[in-house]
């Protein structure tokens, strides 16, 4: 069974699994042995002294044939990443130079909590005689995790979902994650003109993108609009909860509840429902992202009458905390991006006295563009991103800093 | 209708600069003598000048010339 595939994964690995190597033992082993250890007993390395005694010829160092265990375990069961704990031997018979020596390992034992394997240990010579038994146990380390993300990164598909695809924060990100590589769904509700004219720029270019109409705020939306990702592209990476509807302040006197409560399903219910169809495969394969438009309202001073709009950001902006906490472990990453005042239709019914000012009391006196936005979300849904999550990027030109 | 070469005269003379100098992206970043005392003095001119009264809440914040002109415009529709 030498030159058999190694064990790399804990998980394959199954007791009563077995590698062993042949190895024929000659005088330029001996000497090497007597080189590395110091070990130079004339009963291994004179004639004339081991002629006088019971064996009547060189006996090869016990250790010797032994070490060849450390090879069987190194290179093969369970190879790279073994960590040899602890061993015992019985020497059975002496080794003598010329024997071709078989050497074995069997698991008897798997302790998947510790990652621990049980080994018989076994050497048998040419004449099948066995000259060494014993048991071992061996920890199988886990790999550095980094390197976990970044084979998974790199194997992971790009395709990115993104609500309200059709808006103008949504068009930048669709624009500039399929520009990094990424195909496209383009969610929209009832920009469709809008979402046409996106996919067929993309299109023009080196990613695909399509444009579904969902209402993700609906358990039906959210499970339609996965179900044209996968047909289309197969599987999900990225996940950009950005849909909203218009702000539309009112003054709190006049709010009522479903004013809120259109607010809290747009963005915080599709959000919730969409995660929820995407996770599952995400975890599987151990990576995504989800990336939530959040709003400098939740960190800054109130705007009067956004009650709505502002109420629905926070607690998205919270939803977002939590998968981050529980996801983690999944590889997946969750993250805000709370864009200042943005340069948007949104933003019509906002008195130009208003923006004006507001760009005058911004460190850097102008308001955020979508594609300032858009940039922040493709650094979260890039590997450069990948040790950031359950965090806000806020991308309002020092407007406020939280 | 706001006469803006008034307003620009206005401003030149607070802030001590040539009415040239005065142009449409003109703000407290791009004239070196606006500072937050020769503010006060040019909403008081201002507001002497157009006979408007330019709110409280307002004065503060408007220190562009866009802005200015903005409130200005507003404030003498209503007159």
């Amino acid at each position: 069974m030498a030159g058999q595939p190694m064990f790399s994964d804990f998980d394959a690995i199954e007791v009563g699994d077995s590698r062993s190597l042949l190895r024929t033992i000659t005088e330029a082993d001996v000497r090497g042995f007597v080189e590395l250890t110091g070990d130079d007993n004339p009963l291994h390395v004179d004639l004339a002294f081991a002629q006088d005694t019971a064996f009547k010829d060189i006996v090869v160092h016990g250790m010797l044939g032994a070490s060849y265990i450390s090879t069987v375990i190194g290179t093969q069961l369970p190879g790279p990443g073994a960590l040899w704990i602890s061993q015992s031997f019985e020497f059975l018979l002496p080794v003598r130079l010329g024997d071709e020596l078989t050497v074995s390992c069997t698991v008897l034992k798997k302790h998947e909590r510790d990652r621990l394997l049980e080994l018989e240990t076994r050497i048998v010579n040419q004449h099948r005689q066995v000259v060494l038994t014993g048991t071992g146990k061996v920890k199988l380390m886990i790999r550095k995790l980094a390197e976990r993300e970044k084979a998974s990164s790199t194997m992971a598909p790009r395709v990115a979902i993104v609500t309200g695809g059709g808006g103008g924060i949504g068009k930048a990100i669709c624009l500039r994650l399929a520009k990094d590589g990424h195909d496209v769904i383009v969610n929209y509700h009832r920009n469709e003109e809008s979402a046409r004219h996106i996919v067929s720029e993309i299109n023009a270019g080196g990613t695909r993108a399509i444009a579904v109409q969902a209402d993700v705020s609906s358990n039906a939306g959210a499970q339609a609009l996965y179900g044209a990702a996968i047909d289309a592209f197969g599987s999900v990476s990225v996940l950009v909860n950005n849909a909203s509807p218009r702000i539309a302040p009112k003054p709190f006197p006049v709010t009522q509840w479903s004013d809120i409560q259109h607010h809290l399903d747009v963005q915080v219910k599709g959000a919730l429902e969409l995660s929820q169809v995407c996770l599952p495969a995400m975890q599987a394969r151990q990576h995504g992202r989800i990336i939530s438009i959040a709003s400098q309202v939740t960190y800054g001073p109130p705007s009067i009458a956004w009650t709505g709009y502002a109420i629905a950001k926070a607690a998205l902006t919270m939803l977002s905390r939590y998968l981050a906490a529980e996801f983690g472990p999944s590889g997946i990453t969750v993250n805000c991006v709370a864009p200042g005042m943005t340069d948007t239709v949104l933003i019509g019914d906002i008195p130009e006295k208003v923006q004006l000012i507001t760009a005058r009391q911004t460190p850097l006196r102008r308001l955020a563009t979508p594609q300032d936005v858009a940039s922040a979300v493709a650094y979260l849904a890039s590997d450069d991103g990948a040790f950031v999550t359950g965090q806000t990027l806020h991308v309002n030109g020092g407007g406020v800093m939280p | 209708m706001l006469n803006e070469a008034t307003l620009r005269q206005v401003m030149s003379a607070v802030l001590n600069v040539a009415p040239s100098a005065i142009e449409q992206n003109s703000s407290m970043d791009t004239i070196g003598t606006w500072d937050s005392l020769r503010h006060l003095h040019l909403i008081l001119a201002i507001e002497d000048e157009f006979k408007v009264s330019i709110p409280d809440d307002e004065a503060g914040n408007i220190t562009s010339y866009a802005l200015i002109k903005l409130v200005l415009q507003d404030l003498l529709k209503d007159a």
